[in-house]
């Protein structure tokens, strides 16, 4: 499997490039604004950029569909539609995505939004801003606070603790990091 | 994990390219000046290695143990170094820019002069740490022990939640 990481001007997100390095088939998870050095990453490694998932509807993370949609066609997944400005299939907990010879399987993450999702692919994890290195996203409320932080433990926590953790701002972790000193859990 | 221990710097440059640096036995091997961004050294031994002047941006190296290691203007931004081991390591000068430092230990390492700008050392424990002279702009110290560590001349605002601070200078 192939993750690339880039992280955009606005406000410092990240986006990652997800592909099957068989297939070529990629995924783009986040998609804050449109940058250059995406569609160049994806023209120098041949890939063909077949679907957009979005981990939850914050501009940061959204701004940059239409220009994305536009120019490649892709299909658009997230956990409400529509988004950024465009219809969406909506996924929901448990289910899965495809791609190539790929498969992730989709966590349901809320707290920082009502709605946000995580996806799970073997050995990397995408959890936008429920989870940071050593932090957590910002919630407007001690219910939704308590509810990020169960779904957290409930579902990234017991993926197998290699597994790299990409986050929506920052750098990326382990499972076995955040669960053993992440200070919102120890 | 990789039971050889590579001999020399250009066995080491090769384990790692083929993807064996995990849990790799490195100890003390020159890498100074080495490309070795992205690669994945989780849980190996770089303990006494040179690695100053190396690429290590968005390099993995959880549970790594670099005790007294040479880091020296390492460029480690976004570099994966939670729960690795940096006791005594010289990271002066270094490019520690959204460096995940999360639960790392680094009893007397020495981040004089480094960036850490926007770095992530929550519930590490520095204790006589050295960050004289550091950019810690929003570096997020949340529940780290800095017992006993130079502060003096860095710059920035840093999160210092929950922090230990006792006897450090600032």
């Amino acid at each position: 499997m192939i993750v690339k990481h880039f992280m955009l001007n606005v406000h410092e997100v990240n986006s990652f490039i997800a592909a099957d390095s068989e297939t070529r088939d990629a995924m783009l998870i986040d998609a804050g604004d449109y940058d250059e050095r995406i569609e160049q990453y994806l023209n120098d490694e041949g890939l063909n950029l077949k679907k957009i998932f979005i981990t939850h509807d914050h501009y940061d993370h959204t701004d940059g569909i239409a220009d994305y949609m536009k120019r490649f066609h892709p299909e658009l997944i997230s956990g409400t539609s529509p988004i950024g400005g465009c219809e969406s299939q909506i996924v929901k907990h448990g289910d899965e995505i495809r791609l190539g010879r790929l498969t992730g399987k989709i966590y349901s993450t809320p707290g920082h939004t009502p709605v946000g999702l995580t996806l799970a692919f073997l050995g990397h994890v995408f959890t936008g801003d429920a989870l940071f290195a050593g932090s957590v996203g910002g919630t407007s409320n001690p219910r939704d606070y308590n509810t990020q932080l169960a779904a957290i433990r409930q579902h990234i926590f017991t993926l197998p603790e290699d597994t790299l953790v990409h986050v929506g701002h920052g750098p990326s972790s382990t499972v076995a990091i955040e669960k053993r000193y992440n200070p919102f859990f120890v | 994990m990789s039971n050889t221990a590579p001999e020399d710097r250009s066995e080491a440059l090769a384990l790692i390219a083929s993807g064996g640096g995990i849990g790799a036995d490195l100890r003390n091997i020159d890498l100074s000046g080495a490309d070795l961004h992205g690669a994945r050294l989780s849980g190996a031994n770089l303990s006494g290695a040179n690695l100053s002047g190396a690429n290590l941006f968005e390099t993995i190296l959880d549970g790594a143990n670099l005790a007294d290691a040479n880091l020296t203007n390492a460029n480690c931004e976004f570099a994966l170094l939670g729960a690795a081991d940096l006791t005594r390591a010289n990271l002066s000068g270094a490019n520690l820019k959204r460096a995940n430092l999360v639960g790392t230990k680094g009893h007397n390492a020495n981040f004089s002069g480094a960036n850490l700008y926007y770095s992530r050392p929550g519930n590490a424990d520095f204790q006589n740490a050295s960050f004289q002279g550091a950019d810690i702009t929003r570096a997020i110290f949340r529940r780290a022990n800095l017992s006993g560590a130079n502060l003096s001349g860095a710059i920035g605002q840093a999160n210092f939640e929950n922090a230990t601070l006792d006897g450090a200078q600032r």
